[in-house]
């Protein structure tokens, strides 16, 4: 019963009506008149539906509107409230008239473009929308800064912007004669005027002369910022299934060749057409002229071919009769063709080969260093010809750290009387990587950011940029993301990022900070979006790493898995992935529960992702061998995730090093394992530098190898460089340090090397305090220091330190019971120097009991209790009671690698000839991520 | 030949489903006796006077007539749309025949309850005023004025209208503002929901 017209005209008032009534009052009506150039029965239901008057027929465009041609046949009177003056001029991309504010007492000259596409669909226009209200924010006095914009009445977009009285850049300083210096102090600023536009995360896109205009006072302003992008194609949104309706203006002879090949623009795209007018400023040419007729043709033309030579160039007689002559171009430079040549060559024709490299990874990391090369060149200062600018050297740390080197994240938790040390890093930094890479252009396009952000713009930083710390460059990133407010995606994806690095570091309140920061931008994403839920992961797996925080972890990751499980169809590595988190999150018997799902849900796949898998794997490593005390299965679930892994990724991979770390920790030949983290070391040293964070924690892991062959004098440098590296980069305080400190330092007094041990304890207990770092932790650390104290006869000051330790061990919020174990057993040794069997037996019971309690505990540790309480009871002449305690633990403790030598000795001597060797091999213990 | 039914309104129903139009017509009177009937009980119980304070009631009265008649899941779209209309009607004739009354023409009074209350001058305009613009909405834009007038006569549920009309829910919602605003432009007043 009804006719299909009426309903396609329903379909389109109800949806113009919803659409239009959510916007300000105020574009209702540019809304509804651009949607609707055929249907004045709509458009008035419509406008009338909202309550919005319709003037059409008022204005004079509506003539115009109804002209059959792209072009106004006849110079509209007013387009929006801008009264039409005289037409300026007509390009590619539109009509520039002289406009100026109807109905103001006073005169306001402005330039009004029509541009000429029309915005066909909502979504074109919404996001004109979105691309005028970014570029409203470029507030940089080069930049013509836009004063208005909307859609005109026949539905084609219109800019509005201060109207410049001048001359094209190009044109401008041929009339004027500037010399190449001069000419170079204006690009100059363009160069910064682009670079703040970078900033506002705004890409020019076609920077040419026509849009770079000086006035009479040669005050440079450049037009148009932005606008190729608000027609093209929005490149975060864009299927690559869907034909592109609008395809983004271009000038052929200035793009750069991934812009002909059709890929989206970047920072590089920018750096490139700069180049291209460097290239003509100096010589009055455009760089590879050549007659190609076709994008993909011109894109092989400057890809097959080398840039001639800026030197050579000026004195090559151009082909093109009609071109002005050679003296004459460098008339126009105030010089002669011999001096231009001359003064070209080297730097300047570096600079440039530099900008127009056909790699976009090869120019110019930004535009700011581009800018700083000119600017050395004009002072005489030496140019940075190779990359290794400061903002270089970010983009290789970012990719570090974001790839992969959790070495920072190294996780050197020697526990349990340096029950040993090490490693399980996490490959979830992979992960996130390689979803960045998968994204592209997106993440590309932010990584520049952070690269131009970091980079500052002052020429002094350059000079300093070997001084900057990553620290400080992480913070000028941090307040550089800060004013990105306007920008929740960008914002929320720079926090996170920032947050991963830090977390890696271990700089745990910083990385807290950031996620907080993250998880605030990005809170209108759905949690079960990609990006949002990869940044819960990672924050939860940050929290999962520390103690305290480790009931938020589990929260927040049941949350997302629960969301997640609702998702049809879930994503079965975001899925797995939540799971492993939180399993290390939930620990113990539970938590490995949790993480075999994990695998499951990976493995349900048809064809499992290997990388996932390793990840899950390691996991489950790091639960069996931490929590269960379960080596062979550690080994079993390590090996397995190193294959993949390695398989994946290659052997020199840091995911690879990773894995193969945590499982040089329990391989059982010390020699395997020795070599193991000799690799690991050595991969590491190659990537990173000796200085790095990543290669102190190799360091410090290939010296726990080191320790279970029992070379503790080769072990003792390497925890001595791991700990030095650790204060420079991370400080004094820092958990790392410390626990590399404490490694140096138990080292030292295992060969016997007291005083030098005990100087080492000082050093840090110094540090600890200078921190501020919790009592509670200051003692556990002065655990292993009174040890010395004993060790050296000074009883008194030994046990008056660790009765005081000892209450504060026991404040702990989370109190740890090892921590408490190891404490008391060393009271129970002091005791029995002084001979107070009795009160030893005591404190040594009490150690059995705490240490059989805790399932984590190593074997050794518990033996190490048991066979203390064994020497006090045959101290105290309960022979029977005490003998088989030494018997059957004297050996396990004896497998200890950090079984001190003396303490060992004293329980031998009481054991009397039941001593036996049994080696063991439980050098480290796994370090959380 | 299909297969005759005994009940009447079952048999219009089927004649709707297979696109006999005039199907509509003959359900409508047959529907309203029930609905009516039901209507009046309500009234009578439940005397709060609001005006078109019948939806909630219609969908009662005609959920419980489809329940007597034991209506196939097919049938219920097509039911739901007619009982719709069929309340419209109802409340409109009453609207006249009190308008008539007040005039002092007296006699046909739509006996739809005693009670006086129902409607009071304004409604009245205003009932009127609405049915008369729901007809140009169906002249120009007829799903628009089916589903408005399911949801403010029949009382139905964006939910149920979504099925009886095959569109998204979403859709019934956004035409139902949409409705909602081309009938404010028409008769210069808001028509909510109770």
């Amino acid at each position: 019963m009804a006719d299909r017209t009426s309903l396609s005209d329903w379909e389109r008032v109800a949806s113009l009506f919803d659409e239009a009534r959510h916007l300000p009052a105020g574009e209702q009506l540019s809304f509804v008149t651009a949607a609707t150039p055929d249907a004045p029965a709509i458009r008035a239901d419509v406008l009338a539906m909202l309550g919005v008057a319709d003037p059409a027929a008022a204005f004079g465009i509506e003539a115009w509107l109804r002209t059959q041609s792209g072009e106004p046949a006849d110079l509209p009177s007013h387009v929006g409230p801008w009264r039409i003056v005289r037409e300026l001029g007509r390009g590619g991309m539109g009509v520039v008239y002289l406009a100026e504010r109807a109905g103001v007492p006073f005169r306001q000259y402005v330039a009004l473009k029509v541009l000429r596409a029309g915005l066909a669909g909502d979504e074109v226009r919404a996001r004109f929308e979105r691309e005028r209200r970014i570029l409203a924010r470029l507030t940089h006095p080069a930049v013509v800064p836009l004063i208005d914009g909307g859609v005109a009445e026949d539905g084609r977009p219109y800019l509005v912007m201060q109207y410049v009285d001048g001359d094209t850049i190009t044109r401008h300083a041929d009339a004027k004669r500037l010399a190449i210096a001069a000419r170079l102090r204006q690009f100059i600023v363009v160069c910064r005027a682009v670079q703040h536009a970078h900033a506002h995360l705004v890409v020019h896109r076609d920077l040419k002369p026509s849009n770079i205009l000086v006035d009479q006072d040669g005050t440079v302003r450049l037009l148009d910022f932005g606008i190729a992008k608000m027609l093209g194609p929005d490149d975060g949104e864009a299927d690559e299934g869907i034909t592109r309706e609008v395809v983004a203006p271009l000038t052929p002879a200035r793009a750069a060749p991934e812009q002909l090949r059709g890929e989206p623009p970047t920072i590089a795209t920018d750096v490139w057409a700069l180049g291209v007018l460097l290239h003509e400023l100096v010589t009055g040419r455009l760089p590879h002229a050549g007659g190609a007729t076709t994008l993909a043709a011109r894109a092989d033309e400057i890809t097959g071919r080398e840039l001639t030579r800026l030197s050579r160039l000026v004195l090559q007689p151009p082909d093109d009769a009609d071109a002005p002559s050679l003296g004459a171009l460098a008339e126009a430079r105030a010089t002669t063709p011999d001096r231009l040549s001359r003064f070209v060559r080297g730097d300047l024709e570096t600079i440039v080969a530099k900008a127009l490299h056909p790699r976009a990874e090869r120019r110019y990391e930004s535009v700011g260093a581009l800018a700083d090369d000119i600017g050395a060149f004009l002072d005489g200062r030496p140019i940075a010809a190779r990359p290794d600018a400061i903002g270089y050297r970010f983009r290789r740390f970012v990719a570090r750290h974001r790839a992969a080197s959790a070495a920072v994240a190294l996780a050197v938790v020697a526990v349990a009387a340096l029950t040993v040390g090490t490693l399980v890093q996490n490959a979830r930094v992979t992960r996130e990587r390689d979803r960045a890479e998968a994204e592209g252009a997106k993440a590309r396009a932010v990584a520049d950011l952070l690269v131009d952000l970091l980079r500052g713009s002052g020429p002094t930083e350059v000079g300093r940029a070997d001084q900057v710390s990553v620290a400080e460059l992480l913070d000028r990133g941090a307040r550089q993301v800060g004013t990105l407010s306007g920008q929740p995606d960008v914002q929320a994806r720079l926090w996170h990022t920032l947050a991963v690095i830090q977390s890696n570091r271990s700089q745990v309140a910083k990385a807290r900070e950031w996620f907080e920061r993250a998880v605030t931008a990005g809170a209108h994403l759905d949690d079960a979006d990609p990006d949002r839920a990869t940044l819960l992961i990672d924050y939860a797996a940050a929290m999962a790493g520390q103690l305290d925080q480790r009931g938020e972890a589990r929260d927040l990751m049941r949350r997302l898995i629960a969301r997640l499980e609702g998702q049809r169809p879930a994503s079965p590595l975001l899925h797995a992935r939540a799971l492993h988190t939180l399993a290390l999150a939930t620990r113990g018997a539970e938590g490995m529960v949790l993480a075999e799902r994990a695998l499951g849900v990976l493995r349900a796949d048809e064809a499992p992702d290997p990388v996932a898998v390793s990840d899950a794997l390691n996991a489950v490593g790091e639960l069996a061998y931490l929590d269960l005390n379960d080596n062979a299965r550690a080994r079993a679930a390590w090996t397995e995730s190193l294959r993949l892994v390695e398989a994946a990724k290659g052997p020199d991979h840091p995911a690879t090093l990773t894995v193969l770390g945590n499982l040089g920790i329990v391989l059982e030949d010390p020699g395997q394992a020795l070599e193991a983290h000799r690799r690991v070391f050595d991969a590491r040293l190659k990537m990173d530098g000796p200085d790095s964070e990543a290669v102190a924690a190799a360091a410090n892991t290939r010296a726990y190898s080191l320790v279970a062959g029992r070379r503790y004098a080769e072990a003792e440098p390497l925890f001595a460089q791991a700990a030095a590296v650790f204060a420079r980069s991370l400080g004094a305080a820092h958990r790392e340090t410390c626990n590399a400190m404490r490694n140096l330092g138990i080292v030292q007094t295992m060969q016997g090397k007291h005083v030098e041990g005990l100087d080492t304890f000082d050093r840090l207990d110094a540090s600890m305090v200078a921190g501020k770092t919790p009592p509670w932790e200051r003692a556990g650390f002065g655990t292993y220091r009174a040890q010395i104290l004993r060790r050296l006869g000074r009883l008194d000051e030994a046990e008056r330190s660790l009765r005081a330790g000892l209450e504060q061990l026991r404040r702990e919020p989370t109190p740890q019971p090892y921590r408490i174990a190891e404490a008391i057993v060393e009271l129970g040794r002091v005791a029995f120097e002084r001979s107070q069997f009795e009160r030893a037996r005591a404190w040594f019971a009490e150690a059995v009991a705490l240490r059989e309690r805790e399932t984590a505990a190593a074997t050794e540790a518990v033996a190490e209790a048991r066979a203390e309480l064994g020497r006090a009871l045959v101290a105290l002449g309960r022979h029977r009671e005490g003998q088989p305690l030494l018997e059957a633990n004297v050996p396990v403790f004896a497998g200890w690698l950090i079984a001190h030598p003396g303490d060992l000795a004293a329980l031998r001597a009481a054991l009397g000839q039941a001593a036996g060797r049994v080696s063991r091999n439980p050098l480290g213990r796994p370090a959380r991520p | 030949m299909l297969p005759m039914s005994s009940d009447p309104i079952a048999e219009a129903l089927e004649a709707l489903r297979r696109g006999d139009a005039g199907a509509l017509d003959r359900l409508v009177p047959l529907l309203y006796d029930d609905l009516r009937r039901v209507a009046r009980q309500r009234l009578q119980s439940e005397r709060d006077g609001h005006t078109l304070g019948t939806t909630a009631l219609a969908h009662e009265a005609y959920l419980r007539l489809s329940t007597q008649r034991q209506l196939r899941p097919v049938d219920r779209a097509e039911f739901f749309a007619a009982a719709s209309n069929t309340m419209r009607r109802i409340l409109v004739d009453y609207a006249r025949g009190r308008r008539r009354q007040k005039r002092g023409a007296g006699a046909e009074v739509v006996p739809i309850d005693s009670a006086d209350v129902l409607l009071d001058d304004q409604a009245i305009d205003e009932t009127l005023a609405l049915d008369q613009a729901l007809e140009r909405l169906e002249a120009a834009y007829p799903r628009a004025a089916r589903i408005f007038e399911q949801r403010l006569f029949g009382g139905l549920s964006v939910d149920e209208i979504s099925e009886a009309v095959g569109v998204s829910p979403k859709t019934v919602q956004r035409d139902w503002e949409a409705a909602r605003a081309w009938l404010r432009k028409e008769i210069g007043r808001d028509v909510s929901v109770p």
